[in-house]
């Protein structure tokens, strides 16, 4: 017997994305076309300034596309309530918490926001999912402490679990691994990949770290001044996607070895 | 496994017992010396030994003392609700310009009545009047505040803009001033001391029924407060309607800060220090916890100044916002020094 198909989470079409103003429409980035599965991790990598934060942006609902389509399980976000929204997707932003007062566990079960009631007192079942969430991102330790007193390792370590904690079937992360030493980069992006095996999780997420997230994701989103890409890393490579990503004569492609290397 | 959140209970109950020791020492201290026994008959059955006690007991260190606990609990929920929503350690109910505006009514009133005579001066001889000047000002200031909120979506923006509204209201100010006699001015100036005292129980009723559906509605919005110490944008992704719930923050700030500048006149600090003080003794950022816990700090706090401010024992009263500033500023400073920063 096949096994069923798994469903489509995240459906873009033709997306043209940007800012409108009264005056006029500044397009950053259009054409863009891709969908993420059940269970898929997806990177979208490209140089700064390409549109990267933007199309997270208008991904997440925080800022209207310019046009086109982007249909959230089936459903076109448009559509969708800011709460039903909020049962879809939960996020981890670049910008840090406004408060670093807040302790851990509060931070964590501020992720249960979309399910508690309007005072926003944690049921057994909320109290549940933040354990669960705590368990999974490692951060029993760290969760009577207050958020300036945290490494930006264990930061991004909470952030994800307020998301895990937010239950959504899609999370979306903004360069998760920026300001993380070479440990923590691959430990966030392992347990990104972990999410997705193990929970089905979808996990659509911007990065610089194109070497450790070739071996980690099952396909990628690449922006260029070109075109856009979207594919498997191996046939990305295939493709000479990656060998043109850089200057040639700074950075270079391995095909064979799928590793990029600075030439002298 | 052990994933779980302290109880409050018992700080909260701390700061309650606090509050109703604050009741006590306050009322029972004053120019005139009355015995704390007779204090507290006077408190359970309605009467004391003397008339005179009576009369002092139940037509000014008791309204006193409840208007002590309405404005300081009052403008330490504001203190706290604007910290954050603008995120800003030192926001405090007076950055929205209210009390400008509460001000300018004010003035207006008293000092416009040398610049432009006629009308202001049959509204002067109202004992209201000067209440409903305040109150007008702090309202036509929050409208200004709400119109600008609506377009603005930079917190910080109607921070400054708040400041800006301070800046006008005080140049305002002075011009008239320039041109008032020292009468009115000395009236003005008074006015702007602070007072808690020489209320009437009809002005206290709508001070307590301003204060209960500003404490109501700051509790009703501390779901979406609690979301906003994470930013506005994560807010949003947690399905918080922004706009609709600063509204709603907004509003129970200024009748709040408001109706107590309209009664009592500016008291500094305790909006800006109280919320501080309070997160010293209560380690949680959780707006359902800290909204009872500053408004029992504020009330302690205010009791407290106030007690001073009558100089026990003394035919002086201090003016209350003096006190206010000169308690409340060392405090900042000192939680300054000791933590290096503060955190909202």
């Amino acid at each position: 017997m096949a096994s069923e198909t798994p469903h489509t989470r995240i459906a873009i079409q033709d997306l043209n994305i940007g800012f409108t103003s009264k005056k006029e429409q500044k397009s950053i980035a259009k054409n863009i076309t891709f969908s993420c599965k059940e269970g898929e991790l997806i990177a979208i990598i490209g140089p700064n300034g390409i549109g990267k934060s933007t199309l997270i942006r208008t991904v997440t609902g925080m800022q209207k596309p310019i046009s086109g389509r982007i249909t959230i399980s089936e459903v076109a976000m448009s559509d969708l309530s800011p709460h039903a929204l909020a049962s879809q997707i939960s996020v981890v932003l670049t910008e840090a918490p406004a408060s670093k007062n807040v302790t851990v566990y509060e931070l964590i079960a501020l992720g249960r926001q979309p399910y508690t009631n309007w005072l926003g007192v944690l049921s057994q079942a909320d109290k549940d999912a933040v354990s669960r969430a705590i368990t999974i991102t490692e951060t029993t330790a760290l969760q009577h402490k207050k958020c300036f007193e945290l490494s930006d390792g264990e930061l991004q370590r909470v952030l994800i679990a307020r998301a895990l904690a937010q239950d959504t079937p899609i999370i979306i992360l903004d360069e998760p691994t920026s300001h993380l030493d070479l440990y923590h980069k691959a430990y966030v992006l392992k347990l990104l990949q972990r999410l997705c095996k193990e929970q089905g999780k979808t996990i659509l997420f911007s990065t610089h770290e194109i070497g450790i997230a070739l071996s980690l994701v099952d396909k990628m989103l690449v922006l260029q001044e070109g075109g856009i890409s979207f594919d498997t890393p191996t046939c990305l490579a295939q493709q000479g996607i990656f060998n043109t990503l850089f200057p040639s004569n700074t950075i270079d492609f391995d095909t064979d070895t799928m590793q990029f290397r600075v030439n002298n | 496994m052990t994933h779980h959140q302290p109880s409050y209970k018992k700080p909260l109950l701390l700061l309650a017992l606090l509050t109703i020791m604050a009741i006590f020492i306050n009322i029972s201290l004053g120019s005139v010396s009355i015995p704390f026994k007779e204090v507290i008959a006077g408190l359970f059955t309605g009467t004391t030994n003397k008339t005179s006690w009576d009369y002092i007991l139940f037509n000014y260190r008791i309204p006193k003392a409840i208007t002590a606990i309405a404005a300081g609990g009052g403008l330490a929920i504001s203190g706290l609700l604007m910290q954050t929503v603008f995120r800003n350690p030192l926001a405090g109910p007076f950055v929205l310009g209210l009390s400008s505006g509460a001000s300018l009514g004010v003035a207006l009133l008293i000092l416009g009545a040398g610049a432009f005579g006629g009308i202001f001066g049959i509204l002067l001889g109202n004992s209201w009047s000067l209440v409903i000047a305040a109150a007008l000002g702090s309202f036509l200031v929050l409208l200004a505040v709400l119109a600008v909120t609506l377009k603005v979506k930079d917190t910080m923006a109607i921070l400054i803009i708040g400041l800006m509204f301070g800046s006008v209201t005080a140049a305002v100010v002075g011009v008239l001033s320039y041109f008032s006699n020292a009468e009115q001015l000395q009236q003005y100036i008074f006015w702007s001391f602070g007072s808690l005292g020489d209320q009437s129980w009809t002005g206290i009723a709508i001070l307590i029924t301003c204060f209960i559906v500003g404490l109501v509605i700051a509790l009703a919005t501390s779901k979406s407060l609690n979301a906003l110490l994470l930013g506005e944008n994560y807010a949003k992704s947690m399905g918080l309607n922004i706009k609709k719930q600063t509204l709603f923050i907004i509003l129970a700030t200024s009748i709040l800060a408001g109706s107590i500048t309209a009664f009592a006149g500016p008291i500094a600090f305790v909006g800006l220090a109280v919320p501080h003080l309070t997160r010293q003794i209560i380690k949680t950022s959780n707006h359902l916890i800290l909204i009872p816990a500053v408004t029992l700090m504020g009330a302690i706090l205010l009791l407290v100044c106030d007690t001073i401010a009558q100089i026990p024992f003394s035919e002086y009263t201090l003016p209350i916002n003096a006190v206010t500033s000169m308690v409340g500023a060392p405090v900042v400073i000192w939680l300054l020094v000791r933590k290096r920063k503060l955190l909202f």
